[in-house]
């Protein structure tokens, strides 16, 4: 009995390792490390300390630099020149002594000699358009980057500096110890760029048919680089791609402009009184309580007896911002100026649009309502908008975001039309921009060395929001049901993921090292965790984790490992496997139907078994009589009248069943007879559920997933049996394309083959 | 010949269409298209070519600025100079003759601009060769995906302005 025990316990497992091991093996295999699916990060992972937590959070021993700016900025429009005078508080709340501080010089990457401009390869071109060609060979560079004047301490006393490139190393009199503050100046300026034709995140774009600019400046003052437990000084270079990492305080900011111009920038404006008209005033405080649509403050008809002016007077705007991570502003004649109040929590908050009249009649129409969606949906998944307004300015081809302030491009044509590209790619960009202001803003990530944690993270939020605004602002996104959001949806990312390896890097790549940052490092984490959330997690439990790492990171420092522990802590789901595959690697899924067998109950031993049960020298008639034989459909041995009920046909079951009348109902139709033996395939490197139709004669359907964890032990294919009492007639693999499967042609049983798009639309302009 | 990959399991879906537009970055546009070549029934040959609407509207209003995509401001006129523009670009040689293939439609999908074409083969393919210099002449880092099919294989080639031209043994 013990020996039939032991050939037993072969065929559960399903493994003839043993028996073909009866014959010796010309060669032994080698072994291997640990390469399961499911393994955990521990080696990926950095180990938990006091700093931060195993469980995600900021540890006992948490600290955060702070440093706190006052400066007097002066904008001379005639000669796009920016003057800036800095002081700097810099707070040490690290454990160290530090002899020196690094300051990120961010506009040299404008200088003529920046090795920015030769960061890529490239060859020279057959073919070229004339003005490219024109600008490449015979344009002079543009002459930018910082012209430090000076810098000192607060006393006056010269500080010794030394630049290298991006970057600025202030060497200290003597070190600043843990807990103490030091405050020093900068005196700078330098030449503003225009963006529109030298692409760049910040300067001016310049209007030739009335002469004006537009000013959207940005990374304009020497900022301090961050310090920490992660990276010591985050003093990676900036060479355009790898965004900014920033420490959080305080600002007060003093801008001199044109007369005539109209400013918006990060903080609370505190001299409204001294810098608007009467009339401009009256209608700011107009605004301040108007809930259900915006004020005009500036209107599109006094921006235009304005714009030939060009006023020679002076006009010193003031700002005040508190726990900000950077410092933006915007300045025109040209601005047309709207804004609302928004309930958010307990608080108002300013929704705010800034815009020269080309962006008319579009961003009259949209723009304060897409930032007042923005701030509701964000603040429900995450937490309240802490900050006094969000502010959305238009500039042409900007997407680019600042503390309580944006850029945005969608402009109408000339003649003030506007195609639904054009509307939807402006609502977009601007619910992605507003949304930056949680991440990396408040959640504040570093994104010089991580493009995803904010990017991801927010298109993620973006694909959330914008399909909200399609539900509440219905008239805005007719004929449609719902909004055309361009990144979110599994299926979506499925061409870049199946694309050419050597052109996909995983997501966990610094970004200036992606092939393509738009797909790597927004498309599909965004992806990742919509799926994340849909399907692996579900909507409760992802949401509630997600909430989780917000708040727990708001205004601080968070690291990939520090997002990744947390979505696990505060859910209790195993998600190592998925950050290893989405995040860790470049592999993509691809799950099928490879094969399906139907089995019955059988009187006899199917052939197979009785070939296992002769390796050990035994008959059927060895085993007890408590066993139940299966065979399959194609098993020609088998004998068993087809169209009787399959349970006769197995006696010693039929006893068990009569033995146990009151848990088994031998009579009810109800128990299974069919046994379907289904084997998905897994051609894909990544593990995912398997969401599972399958589809009955009766035109009835069964839904059901298998966990993740089938993968566990079978990296290759893995059987499941489907016990049922109706026919199978058909089987489909992740019906609602849910799971970003990239090839489909494999999802179905028996195999259906969908027609290209050249057939179907071939037929379209047949019939 | 390094960029000819060949592809065990290549998917129907196998199109490198990525979005182009990237928010935040300095100058980081990403430029694209795919042309997938298939042998169907009846010795038809049936072309697809995707582009992203924005790339190729950059090359219609060059030649014609006041034309528009997506609604077309005038589909007559964009057919046009689509037809000539394709023509000069996309070159597909089956043996030794060049291959004429005749316009079916456009139509757009989201923000990809999708054009068909058709073609009849008149001879026994030994090889076939691509050559796709589609909007080089605009963005110097586009790059052309080809995949090529019929019922026995799958292949697909990866063009760009220094390598736009492979051919391929059928046997």
């Amino acid at each position: 009995m013990k020996k039939i025990i032991y050939v037993f316990s072969f065929l559960i497992t399903g493994s003839f390792n043993l028996l073909s091991q009866e014959t010796p093996e010309s060669k032994r295999e080698p072994g291997h490390t640990n390469n399961n699916k499911f393994k955990q990060l521990y080696e990926e992972f950095s180990s938990p300390n006091r700093y931060r937590t195993a469980s995600g959070a900021p540890g006992s021993d948490y600290y955060q630099q702070q440093v706190d700016y006052i400066m007097d900025l002066e904008l001379d429009d005639k000669n796009t020149k920016l003057y800036g005078e800095e002081t700097i508080t810099y707070t040490n709340n690290s454990p160290d002594n530090l002899d020196y501080l690094w300051i990120q010089l961010d506009q040299n990457i404008r200088k003529k000699d920046a090795p920015a401009l030769e960061k890529n390869g490239g060859g020279a071109d057959p073919l070229i358009p004339v003005e490219v060609f024109a600008s490449k060979y015979f344009d002079e560079p543009f002459d930018g980057g910082f012209n430090i004047n000076w810098v000192k301490s607060s006393s006056g006393i010269p500080l010794k500096y030394t630049i290298n490139n991006t970057m600025m190393r202030v060497d200290l009199p003597s070190s600043i110890k843990s807990g103490e503050s030091y405050s020093f100046k900068i005196k700078w300026w330098y030449n503003i760029n225009n963006h529109v034709t030298n692409r760049a995140r910040s300067g001016y774009e310049f209007f030739p048919k009335d002469g004006n600019r537009a000013y959207v400046i940005a990374q304009f003052f020497p900022r301090l680089a961050v310090y920490n437990d992660v990276e010591g000084w985050q003093n990676y270079q900036f060479w355009g791609n790898g965004e900014f990492a920033l420490n959080f305080g305080n600002y007060e900011v003093n801008l001199t402009v044109p007369a005539d111009h109209i400013v918006e920038a990060t903080g609370d404006l505190k001299n409204p009184r001294e810098v608007l008209t009467n009339q401009e005033y009256k209608r700011y405080k107009q605004a301040q309580n108007s809930f259900d649509k915006p004020v005009i403050i500036v209107t599109e008809q006094e921006v235009i007896e304005k714009e030939s002016k060009f006023s020679e007077k002076k006009k010193t705007w003031k700002y005040i911002a508190n726990n900000v991570r950077d410092f933006a502003f915007a300045s025109s004649r040209k601005f047309i100026w709207d804004m609302m109040a928004v309930k958010v929590g307990p608080k108002k908050v300013m929704a705010v649009s800034l815009y020269p009249k080309e962006g008319n009649p579009l961003w009259e129409e949209y723009s304060t309502v897409a930032v007042a969606q923005t701030l509701d949906t964000y603040s429900k998944y995450t937490f309240n908008y802490p900050y006094p307004k969000a502010v959305s300015v238009h500039a042409k081809n900007q997407g680019m975001e600042y503390p309580m302030i944006c850029w945005n491009y969608g402009r109408p044509d000339e003649d003030g039309k506007y195609s639904d590209r054009v509307k939807f790619g402006m609502i977009s960009v601007i619910i992605h921009e507003v949304g930056h202001n949680y991440f990396p803003m408040i959640v504040n990530s570093d994104e010089r060395q991580w493009g995803w944690m904010d990017e991801g993270l927010d298109t993620f939020m973006q694909y959330l929001t914008e399909q909200e605004f399609g539900q509440n602002y219905k008239e805005a996104i007719v004929p449609l049901e719902k909004y055309p959001s361009r990144r979110g949806d599994p299926e979506k990312i499925v061409p870049y993921m199946s694309g050419f390896q050597k052109n996909i890097s995983p997501i966990m790549s610094n970004p200036e090292n992606v092939f393509q940052l738009g797909p790597n490092a927004y498309a599909k984490p965004a992806t990742a965790l919509n799926i994340l959330r849909e399907t692996v997690m579900g909507k409760e439990l992802f949401d509630h984790a997600f909430k989780t790492y917000s708040k727990r990171w708001m205004f601080k420092h968070p690291t990939p490992e520090d997002f990744f522990r947390t979505m696990e802590d505060a859910s209790a789901v195993d998600l190592d496997w998925f950050w290893r595959g989405w995040f860790y690697s470049t592999d993509y899924v691809d799950i099928g139907v490879k094969e399906v067998k139907k089995y019955r109950i059988s009187s006899k031993p199917s052939p197979e078994v009785d070939k296992i049960l002769s390796a050990y020298g035994m008959t059927a008639n060895d085993l007890a009589p408590n066993y139940v034989f299966m065979s399959s459909d194609t098993d020609e041995s088998n004998s068993d009248n087809e169209s009787s009920n399959s349970i006769n046909n197995s006696t010693p079951l039929k006893k068990y069943l009569e033995e146990n009348p009151e848990d088994y109902d031998l009579n009810k139709n109800s128990l299974p007879k069919n046994f379907y033996e289904i084997e998905f395939e897994k051609p894909g490197g990544l593990v995912m559920p398997i969401i599972v139709d399958y589809i009955f004669k009766d035109g009835t359907k069964k839904r059901v997933e298998y966990p993740v964890q089938v993968w566990r032990k079978n990296d290759d294919s893995v059987k499941k049996v489907l016990a049922t009492n109706k026919e199978l007639v058909a089987i489909k693999v992740d019906p609602d394309l849910k799971t970003a499967d990239i090839d489909i042609s494999n999802n179905s049983w028996p195999k259906e083959k969908s027609a290209s798009d050249f057939e179907k639309f071939k037929n379209k302009i047949k019939g | 010949m390094d960029l000819i990959i060949f592809f065990k399991k290549i998917s129907i879906f196998f199109t490198l269409m990525f979005s182009q537009l990237i928010n935040n970055i300095d100058v980081h546009d990403y430029y694209v298209s795919t042309t997938e070549v298939n042998f169907s029934y009846n010795n038809h040959i049936q072309i697809t070519i995707k582009v992203f609407i924005d790339d190729f509207e950059e090359m219609i209003q060059d030649n014609n600025n006041n034309l528009k995509l997506a609604p077309d401001s005038d589909s007559k006129k964009i057919d046009q100079i689509t037809n000539q523009y394709i023509s000069e670009k996309l070159k597909i040689k089956i043996n030794n003759s060049q291959l004429k293939y005749e316009f079916i439609g456009r139509e757009y999908k989201s923000d990809i601009l999708q054009l068909y074409y058709e073609a009849v083969l008149t001879e026994k393919v030994q090889v076939i060769t691509f050559e796709n210099n589609i909007l080089y002449d605009y963005f110097k880092n586009q790059q052309n995906i080809v995949h090529f099919k019929n019922d026995k294989f799958r292949r697909s080639f990866l063009f760009t302005k220094n390598n736009s031209k492979s051919s391929l043994s059928i046997n």
